[in-house]
């Protein structure tokens, strides 16, 4: 049997590993072929570190594939004053030794910037850029290392989107009730929470947190309700609230109008808001750009189209729009170096970025200064601080005052001063 | 009380999934004696197929449920046919790795195929609310789920009570020989039942889904809530773990809902299986196996040119690649040291763990916690984790103690999860979101910090590993490893050695926790932030298969089994050749260990080890001189041993309500033999059972010259001088007889335990051992294994051995089985030698009469438990009772025997 075996052993290996050749063998580059045409200058190198694949599961994937296709566009468009934008990814994998592998190799590379998607780890990728002095723009702008790192420039106003949503059940609710999720950054939320409460004047909310992994979450439902209240503010990721949605349902809990607070309006994707209309009917969110059905966003849409019909992704979560926020920031910025004859590398990106007061984003957020750090201590790399509130009515996602602008710097300053 | 009864009603649905899942789980087990890992990915792979035929497919939900659990079914059938049939004569740990290597496989592929996310499902059952009274309600699925069920532990528990099958499967269960004899199969009913418990799986599974969503980790997850339903059951009545499922999920429900702390509700199952371990402390009920045989172990020897030589070459590797590939290293040697500490419990200790990356972690938590809130400098930091790793993992020998084998995996994998949950998953304790920040690490003030000096980190983190394996290199070589050696191959006869089992597991914990703790510690100042989070459970399953696939008793072998691990070497190299292979590695990795441990559970480092001597024998211009055969020297004059009386004084030993032993009393004085005989079931094993402390007696005395010896353990017992052989040997089969009789005769020091790390002594033989190497003729067998000697040289061995300890009372149980003639003989002059020239007072069980009658002074009779007969052989021989009982009629012994004393 030992001959046999061997020899069937050996050749189910051959097989695979001639399969893993066949199947991995592929290019990590894009953003070039027919599009570069014309464009003769030096390419523009910019990475994007995001999950692609994972054994352990991804928080969103599809940003690399996003950011391709946005910089195929700008290609198409003339590059960057005739330098070609060229996209080089490496995938998280979720893996937290890949963050900082993917960072060393983005410097060996002399990438001019990196865009990079919140996943497991990534908060070992500050110092590496930090040692090579090239900027970085996170997609969410939560974790703490990217709102203190000297080289982050997040366009996103991620964790100010997390304090809006409790200043607003502040506001309208007499007993809210945040749920969250048993992990180690449940203290954070905790802390986020009580800061936009506080804001609104208001002391902090019961949090119910959900035990890890994914579980029963009936009982965490169960809780949710049995203090009565009259505003639920979930703290919860998209996949989460597709498992959280259910339980509420079931345990008869109605949402009277305005009575459902989100604190992101980004993690209310199409998905999310077809699954659950009547639940979410009169919910009033918070999001740092307009919402995804916003006229705004057709250049991105009709960009994301073709790729989202092929690969099934979903790129209206924040993740995507976020880092898509910044690859149009990366692209304002890059141009004005360009266009002041410099070459455009990891020096004149980090220098330009560190004086520019007014980055353009074509109309989805207004100008962010990233010249001048905030003076709220925890936050000070948070440059967009404008938010958008929205509302979901008639199964439709709507900006709230014809989508202004609102910037609650000032009432949040003050309630992380207490 | 209404919301108590309100999360007790949701409990209760959660406890009906539990019981569907633990049920298939008892199936397999009852079926073929396998603990089956990958119980709870079987049934994944089952729901996702049938929520890709009923939502993707847009098919019927039914066609999706009768498709999902066929597959199960036959994937577990497949399991058993290629997977466990080829490895029924592996040892336990090889079969439960193997397990481990299924559920690796189908999680990977599972996830290539379908992608890692969380997928929701919407319930096909109603999920009307029910309300039962004011604000106490409950769903309609979660009704239809406790149904289901409990019909099905109703359905089981009828089919294997009154049908033929059933009763097949508890005849294969209590014997497979015998029941193959009366024609029944053994494979057939294990493959039906291999198919029948998965495909329950999968009925578990795809029910579960809508609950808890779909997501490749999630079922793996819920079989520890399984197992420990499992477990309160003994693996064997339905119906108990319908029962235990259901108070597990209230009891969870509950908990969550009033205890805040974090990961305190998650870990009931764990606390369910601690409190079994307690209560019960004794393993499941073990299979009638053909063979067992255990993982090959090296030797540990060193040889300094080659480790001085490897090391080089990997520094000067290190000092010339670039940076990613430098970190690759750093995570290579940090994972080795991790399953380094593996080969420590598991390979020589035999000590199955499934936590000891987590153990990993629970180290770098104190490291990084004192480094980042009270600034305690790396070094020191470093030195006070290793020293407190110690005791902590002293700590986690507890529930070992009293578990081994497939309760002890069970045991560690609640525990890797509880710790995983409880301390990594809260924010208070480790450090919250961004983990803990810690300062750059400093080595006399030399700085060693990962990112500005990649070079300098991986050449700490080679030092680290070099350390840790010449460590346990020494540890093996010591006393100390031949203890765990013992403890690994045979408790029972390690502690009639005077080998404390207990001890001996509790440093085998400790040792290897500090050992993880390096490898932690290398693993997480690779970044000035410590996230414990990556410290999984599945990493831990992940590290006991690399460990294997490297060699699990090897120390070279973590280094190979280490190249498997994320971002490692092999990553390194297979992305370099290949492109992005990471999301493969996963998946490649659990058919390696597959392949490799029906092939060879012994694992690579054996291999090549076999190779590298054979490619060094033909580059050798001279031929090979054999090592030069173990010589010792025969001492001029037999040392008497310390003269003492053993008194038995009423002595009774109950099982159950069956008097196994009544009212037995005797003396064995220094110098004198006697026999005990009595037909088979008359107690005779059992009074020395009880004698040695292998049996706690219902009521009597025993001492030793005066000395109370009664309350004492086995181990104390064969200490203070009571030693004994066993009827089936019970050899250290994969050691040397020089390690067996050097186990035996080693002083019990608790010193040699920290020693042994640094220098290990191998003091001379005592006089009486080389005497008895010399009497028994085992001169020339001193180097060779015991499983490769004859059964008679066997035989001597066992008894050599027993007079190793240098006992003052010798207790053999049928020496003489399956001797011939002459080998008996020679055996009752031994024994006779073994009285009037050491002074060892002798009690001989024995079969053979006239090897009785010849060689012993006194002679007590045994029949149901009683003593019918006491005296000399000339008295015992014409004792009508004795006659009748034991020889079966008026037969006598026709010719007397001649007396061995009279002829030497």
């Amino acid at each position: 049997m030992n001959y046999h075996f061997r020899r069937g052993a050996l050749a189910l290996c051959a097989t695979t590993a001639m399969g893993l050749g066949l199947v991995a063998c592929g290019s990590d580059e894009g953003g070039g072929g027919a599009a570069n045409a014309g464009l003769t200058k030096d390419p523009v190198k910019l990475w994007v570190i995001g999950d692609e694949t994972s054994q352990t599961g991804l928080s969103y994937s599809g940003i690399p594939a996003a950011i391709k296709a946005a910089a195929e566009r700008v290609n198409k468009e003339g590059g960057i004053e005739g330098h070609p934008v060229e996209i080089k990814t490496c995938d998280l994998q979720n893996l937290p030794d890949q963050a900082s592998r993917c960072a060393r190799d983005a410097l060996n590379d002399k990438a001019s910037a990196a865009l990079v998607q919140a996943s497991f780890g990534t908060a070992k990728i500050p110092p590496v850029f930090e040692q090579g002095k090239t900027a970085y723009l996170p997609a969410f702008a939560f974790d703490p290392a990217d709102l203190h790192s000297d080289v982050a420039f997040p366009m996103a106003a991620g964790v100010l989107t997390q304090i809006a949503g409790s200043y607003i059940a502040g506001l309208n609710c007499q007993n809210p009730v945040l749920i969250s999720v048993q992990t180690p950054q449940l203290d954070y939320v905790k802390e986020l929470s009580a800061m936009g409460f506080a804001a609104a004047g208001k002391p902090p909310a019961k949090i119910v947190a959900a035990p890890l992994g994914a579980t029963d979450w009936a009982p965490t439902a169960a809780q949710a309700v049995s203090s009565k209240p009259d505003c639920i503010v979930p703290y919860l990721s998209e996949t989460l609230m597709t498992a959280f949605y259910p339980a509420l349902q079931q345990t008869g809990w109605k949402n009277d109008s305005n009575k459902l607070a989100g604190y992101q309006g980004g993690v209310y994707t199409q998905k999310i808001l077809e699954k659950f209309p009547d639940l979410l009917e009169g919910m009033v969110a918070v999001d740092m750009s307009y919402p995804f059905n916003d006229p705004k966003w057709n250049k991105f849409n009709e960009t994301m189209d073709p790729i989202n019909k092929e690969k099934l992704t979903n790129f209206t979560s924040s993740f995507t729009k976020g880092s898509y926020l910044n690859f149009l920031a990366f692209v304002d910025v890059a141009r004005r170096v360009a266009k002041s004859g410099q070459p455009v590398n990891n020096e004149s990106v980090l220098a330009m970025f560190n004086k520019t007061s007014d980055v353009q984003t074509d109309g989805l957020l207004a100008p962010v200064d990233t010249s001048t750090p905030w003076s709220v201590e925890d936050f000070p790399r948070m440059f967009n601080r404008s938010l958008v509130f929205e509302t979901f009515k008639d199964g439709k996602l709507t900006a709230l005052e014809n989508g202004k602008f609102n910037d609650l710097s000032d009432k949040i300053a003050q309630a992380s001063a207490q | 009380m209404e919301e108590v009864i309100r999360f007790a009603l949701l409990g209760l649905g959660l406890g009906a999934l539990y019981s569907l899942a633990a049920q298939g789980l008892v199936l397999i087990y009852r079926g073929s004696g396998v603990l089956n890992f990958a119980h709870g990915a079987i049934g994944m792979v089952a729901a996702f197929i049938s929520w890709d035929i009923w939502v993707e497919q847009g098919l019927p939900w039914a066609l999706g449920l009768v498709v999902g659990v066929a597959v199960s079914a036959g994937i577990g059938a497949l399991t058993h046919l290629f997977v466990m049939r080829p490895l029924r004569r592996a040892s336990s740990l090889a079969r439960i790795v193997a397990t481990l290597g299924v559920l690796i496989l189908l999680q990977g592929l599972v996830v290539l195929r379908y992608g890692p996310d969380i997928i929701t499902i919407s319930s096909a059952l109603p999920t009307d609310l029910i309300r039962l009274g004011g604000d106490i309600t409950i769903t309609a699925d979660r009704v239809i789920l406790v149904t289901v069920a409990g019909a099905l532990t109703a359905a089981l528990w009828w089919v294997y009570k009154y049908t033929s099958f059933g009763l097949g499967t508890a005849a294969v269960a209590e014997n497979q020989r015998v029941a193959a004899s009366l024609g029944w199969s053994p494979d057939r009913i294990a493959t039906i039942n291999w198919a029948l418990g998965s495909g329950l799986a999968g009925l578990a599974a795809i029910l579960i889904a809508p609950i808890v969503q779909l997501q490749a980790a999630t079922m793996t997850n819920l079989v520890i809530a399984a197992l420990a339903a499992a477990l309160v059951a003994s693996f064997r009545s339905f119906p108990i773990v319908f029962v235990a499922a259901i108070v597990i999920g209230i009891a969870q429900t509950e908990v969550t809902r009033y205890v805040a702390t974090p990961g305190i509700g998650q870990s009931v199952p764990f606390a369910v299986i601690v409190a079994v371990m307690v209560l019960r402390g004794k393993a499941l009920p073990t299979r009638d196996f053909f063979l067992q045989r255990l993982p090959g172990v090296g030797t540990g020897r060193i040889r300094p040119g080659l480790v001085v030589a490897g090391v080089a070459a990997a520094a000067a590797l290190i000092a010339v690649v670039p940076p990613t590939w430098q970190e690759s290293f750093a995570i290579t040697f940090g994972m080795a040291l991790v399953l380094l500490s593996i080969v420590v419990l598991t390979g020589y200790a035999g000590q199955i763990s499934l936590a000891q990356y987590a153990v990993a972690g629970l180290g770098v938590w104190i490291v990084a916690r004192l480094d980042a809130t009270q600034d305690v400098p790396f070094v020191l930091a470093c030195l006070i984790g290793l020293a407190l790793a110690f005791p902590i993992g002293m700590l986690l020998a507890l529930p070992a103690v009293r578990a081994r084998g497939l309760n002890l995996a069970v045991a560690t994998l609640g525990l890797g999860a509880a710790i995983e949950l409880i301390v990594f998953n809260n924010g208070t304790l480790s450090g919250g979101l961004l983990g803990t920040d810690v300062h750059e690490p400093k080595i006399l003030g030399f700085s060693i910090e990962p990112i500005m000096h990649p070079t300098r980190y991986a050449l700490f983190c080679l030092a680290l590993f070099t350390v840790a394996a010449l460590a346990v290199a020494n540890v093996r070589r010591g006393r100390s490893g031949r203890r765990m050696l013992a403890v690994r191959t045979n408790e029972r006869a390690a502690a009639a050695l005077g080998i404390s089992v207990s001890e001996t597991k509790t440093f085998a914990f400790g040792f290897s926790a500090a050992v993880a703790t390096l490898g932690g510690i290398a693993i997480a100042y690779r970044s000035d932030v410590v996230i414990f989070s990556e410290f999984t459970n599945f990493t831990s399953i992940n590290a006991v298969a690399w460990t294997v696939i490297g060699g699990i008793g090897y120390v070279f072998g973590p280094i190979i089994g280490a190249t498997l691990a994320p971002s490692a070497l092999g990553t390194q190299i297979g992305n370099s050749l290949f492109g992005n292979v990471t999301e493969y590695i996963i998946p490649i990795g659990g058919l390696i260990l597959i392949l490799l441990l029906m092939q060879n559970e012994d694992g690579a480092a054996k291999q090549n080890i076999l190779q590298f001597r054979a490619i060094a024998k033909k580059l050798r211009r001279k031929a090979e001189k054999p090592a030069a055969a173990t010589a010792l020297d025969k001492p001029t004059r037999i040392e008497k041993v310390a003269s003492k009386t053993l008194t038995v004084e009423g002595v009774t030993v109950r099982f159950g309500g069956v008097v196994a032993l009544s009212d037995l009393s005797l003396t064995v004085p220094p110098g004198k033999i006697v026999g005990l005989i009595g037909p088979n079931g008359a107690g005779k094993t059992t009074a020395i059972d009880a004698i040695t402390g292998f049996v706690e007696p219902a009521t009597g005395h025993l001492d030793l010259d005066g000395v109370d010896i009664t309350g004492l353990h086995a181990a104390q017992r064969a200490r203070v001088g009571v030693s004994r052989s066993f009827q089936s040997l019970e050899l250290f089969e994969d050691m040397t007889v020089l390690d067996n009789l050097r186990t035996a005769s080693d002083p019990r020091d608790r010193l040699s335990y920290v020693r042994d790390m640094v220098y290990p002594l191998t003091p001379p033989l005592p006089a009486a051992v080389v005497t008895a190497v010399h009497e028994f003729q085992l001169e020339g067998d001193l180097d060779r294994l015991v499983s490769d000697l004859p059964y008679g040289r066997r035989r001597l061995v066992a008894i050599a051995r027993a007079v190793a300890t240098q006992p003052s009372v010798l207790l053999l149980d049928e020496p003489a089985a399956g001797l011939g003639e002459r080998e008996s003989r020679e055996l009752a002059r031994l024994v006779r030698r073994l009285a009037d020239e050491w002074g060892i007072g002798v009690l001989l069980v024995e079969h053979d009469m006239n090897f009785v009658m010849a060689v012993c002074d006194e002679i007590v009779v045994l029949d149901f438990g009683r003593t019918i007969a006491q005296g000399t052989p000339e008295v015992v021989r014409a004792d009508p009772a004795t006659i009748k009982a034991y020889l079966g009629s008026d037969e006598v012994i026709e010719s007397e025997p001649t007396r061995v004393k009279e002829t030497l």
